[in-house]
């Protein structure tokens, strides 16, 4: 009977877990079963990082790093107290605020995004109930104010909003990418994306831009800006062979880190935003368009009014009383008379045919946002008085990069080419075509380079042993009422070298006060830069000697001047025992450093020149612990 | 006779036969849970990697970042004039060729 008893419970028992088993997987089993993929599955968005920037010899720009952002679940902190008085500490922000922010009534506030590491790790250390910290992307620009206005930044989203960052954004941004994953009973997630966040990372930019050269333009526009009171500068580096851009430099400066604490004027990459009248420093196209023209020849002379010429109720100035000039003087000596006669007889047509023809009016196809493409009205509806301003740079317009282009054209001997900004991604280039033949190109360039020697405009942009072409620029500024006002624009076109250029440099200062032409102000901050490119280019490696060759001899021409080429005399074998003092005497100076360096030794040098006249020990003696002296002896060709 | 012989040599080796294929079953079925136990801690011992990897990256680019900013040229001008550092006259320039 108690058998029977029992085996009634049991199958009682395992019947009602088997109706409570098809209740489970029969009447709610799918509903269940969806409750707990909700569980153990959820989904989490992998976002790749942003590209990152750089400049053409592999300087960082612009990175995107992971930091952490302070945000706290008010109802879940216990002493609101300690965590607005820890917080607003670490934080250092102010501690009522903080407060006010702890007791919100929603379920999440930020209290501050993308802090340091530091502050990070010691608010982590504080263990503060409710306050969490989770990861985001910051933008950092390592290179701190360094071509702020052309790299542009980006906003809390991570979305570019001003230069190459809005211009590349929808390269640099990372991918994202929303995945099903498993979590376990706690609720950590058990997938991992690795290599997924590589793949889904945005694509790096690399711009044309040197570092060197570029921080070498903005320390000399800021100069001239400050030492003349300007309101701000630009300047302009391009390499002419292949119209690459080493520098575009601005002042003010605008650090990206930061942009918040700049007013919006400051972030305006201006040498694409903002057109300028650039005044005498746009003489060489028209001189070049009447040459191309056949209207004149470099010696043809005009007659300059002795600085004052009244035309159809407008008076013409010049800073000088000339009377007849040659054209080549002309442009040398800036005449804005002799300019407005030439300009008058070549005609409004031609003229304007080609400084269209140069990419004036039309954008400059550069990766930048919003460029202004200047204006350039249509010839035919100049007047005789508009074509004599215009014939001195007035009354048209066009943003630096767009002057930039036009003079390229001029140093590329005539060929026009585009301005590149942008290395990687490569983009199509259209083909350069000709403006201006070579001859005409050649003379103006001839041209160019008397207005930095002796008594021309542009000779403070001199760079002594480099022959430097250029042309001045002292633009009246237009008035947005009509007219011209009592500003300037100091402007300073460089070519160097002169005749056969490979860079090009451009210096514009807006409002200076103390002195407004282009030949004072701005020149300088060409032979500046200039300087720079000297010291850290190719020519200026080919102007030293190498190390195997034991002499040299700098190339000079009729002017003296000293060009990037040496010429070497190679010499024979030196015989040398490691263990003696050589013989150094006769040696040039760099030569006999080298080998006395190999063995660790520096000397101390006396007296003046370039060639070892004697020296201390003797050669040919043991080495001992005496320093090695050496006296000098013979000129220093190059003063 | 032989027929209950036959009739119980089956029965045996049913018998057999179930438990052998329960004892299979419960043994795929600890195989199963030590599988998915496997594949858990595996996952939890990938995501500390993954996690240790991109720490590492992070704090790799952290440092890049810093390298550029120190070798930057505003911060060696900076450090420059703190030490007293400027460009030499041109009297404290010697060629060398």
């Amino acid at each position: 009977m108690r058998i029977v008893l029992l085996a009634g419970v049991l199958v009682l028992i395992w019947s009602g877990l088997w109706v409570k088993t098809y209740f489970i997987q029969v009447v709610h089993g799918l509903e269940l079963s969806e409750g707990a993929k909700a569980q153990y599955w959820t989904r989490e968005s992998v976002r790749g990082l942003r590209g990152d920037i750089y400049s053409s010899r592999g300087s960082l720009l612009a990175k995107s790093v992971t930091v952490d952002s302070v945000f706290v679940r008010p109802k879940e902190i216990e002493d609101p107290e300690r965590v607005s008085r820890v917080l607003s500490r670490i934080l250092s922000t102010e501690r009522g605020a903080l407060a006010k922010r702890l007791n919100d009534d929603s379920g999440f506030v930020w209290i501050e995004r993308k802090i340091g590491d530091k502050k990070a790790e010691q608010i982590r250390s504080k263990e503060l109930a409710g306050v969490y910290l989770t990861q985001e992307p910051r933008r950092i620009y390592p290179q701190g104010r360094l071509a702020g206005q052309l790299l542009g930044f980006v906003g809390m989203d991570n979305r570019g909003l001003e230069g190459v960052e809005l211009s590349f954004d929808s390269r640099l941004s990372g991918g994202k990418r929303e995945l099903l994953v498993q979590r376990d009973a706690f609720g950590r997630v058990l997938y991992a994306p690795g290599e997924l966040t590589e793949e889904l990372s945005g694509k790096d930019v690399v711009l044309t831009l040197d570092t060197r050269i570029q921080f070498a333009a903005e320390k000399a526009i800021s100069e001239a800006v400050r030492e003349y009171g300007g309101d701000h500068g630009m300047f302009l580096v391009v390499k002419v062979d292949n119209g690459h851009i080493l520098a575009s430099a601005q002042y003010p400066f605008f650090n990206p880190n930061c942009f918040r604490r700049y007013s919006p004027r400051l972030w305006r990459n201006r040498a694409a935003l903002d057109a300028f009248e650039a005044g005498s420093s746009m003489k060489p196209f028209l001189v070049a368009s009447a040459l191309e023209e056949g209207l004149c020849e470099p010696k043809k002379i005009y007659y300059c009014e002795n600085g004052t010429w009244s035309f159809k109720g407008y008076t013409v100035k010049d800073t000088h009383n000339y009377g007849w000039l040659p054209v080549r003087k002309i442009l040398r000596y800036s005449s804005n008379v002799g300019a407005a006669k030439i300009g008058l007889d070549l005609g409004a047509g031609p003229y304007a045919r080609d400084l269209r023809a140069l990419g004036l009016g039309e954008e400059t196809s550069l990766p930048l946002p919003s460029e202004n493409k200047g204006i350039l009205r249509n010839s035919m509806q100049w007047n005789k008085v508009e074509l004599a301003s215009a014939s001195f740079g007035q009354g048209f317009s066009q943003n630096l990069y767009q002057m930039g282009r036009a003079y390229l054209c001029l140093a590329n001997k005539g060929v026009r080419k585009p301005l590149t900004l942008v290395r990687e991604p490569a983009r199509d280039k259209p083909e350069p075509r000709r403006v201006y033949s070579e001859q005409t190109a050649q003379k103006v360039l001839g041209m160019l380079e008397s207005v930095v020697e002796g008594d021309g405009t542009g000779t403070r942009a001199n760079i002594k042993g480099v022959r430097v072409g250029g042309k001045t620029g002292t633009a009246q500024q237009a008035l947005a009422s009509g007219g011209y006002g009592e500003d300037y624009l100091a402007v300073f076109a460089g070519l160097m070298p002169a005749r056969d250029p490979e860079y090009l440099l451009l210096a514009v200062v807006d409002s200076p006060e103390e002195n407004h032409y282009g030949g004072v102000v701005a020149a300088p901050a060409v032979r500046k830069v200039g300087q720079t490119l000297l010291r850290h280019t190719k020519a200026f490696r080919e102007w030293r000697p190498t190390l195997t060759q034991d002499a040299s001899q700098v190339s000079r021409d009729k002017e003296g001047a000293r060009s990037f080429r040496i010429i070497t005399r190679k010499s024979g074998k030196r015989e040398t025992d490691a263990s003696r003092v050589p013989d150094l005497r006769g040696m040039p100076l760099r030569l006999a450093m080298e080998l006395l360096a190999r063995r660790g030794s520096v000397p101390a040098v006396k007296g003046s020149g370039v060639v070892v006249a004697k020296q201390k020990p003797d050669p040919g003696s043991e080495w001992g612990e005496e320093n090695v002296v050496l006296w000098l002896g013979g000129r220093d060709k190059e003063g | 006779m032989k027929q209950d012989e036959r009739k119980n040599q089956a029965g045996k080796v049913g018998k057999w036969g179930l438990i052998v294929s329960g004892l299979a079953a419960f043994g795929l079925s600890l195989g199963l849970v030590w599988l998915n136990v496997q594949m858990v801690n595996i996952s939890y011992d990938i995501k500390q990697l993954e996690s240790e990897l991109q720490s590492e990256k992070t704090l790799n680019a952290k440092l890049e970042v810093e390298r550029m900013h120190l070798v930057s040229d505003y911060k060696l001008q900076e450090m420059a004039s703190r030490l007293g550092l400027r460009p030499p006259e041109k009297e404290q320039i010697r060629r060398l060729r």
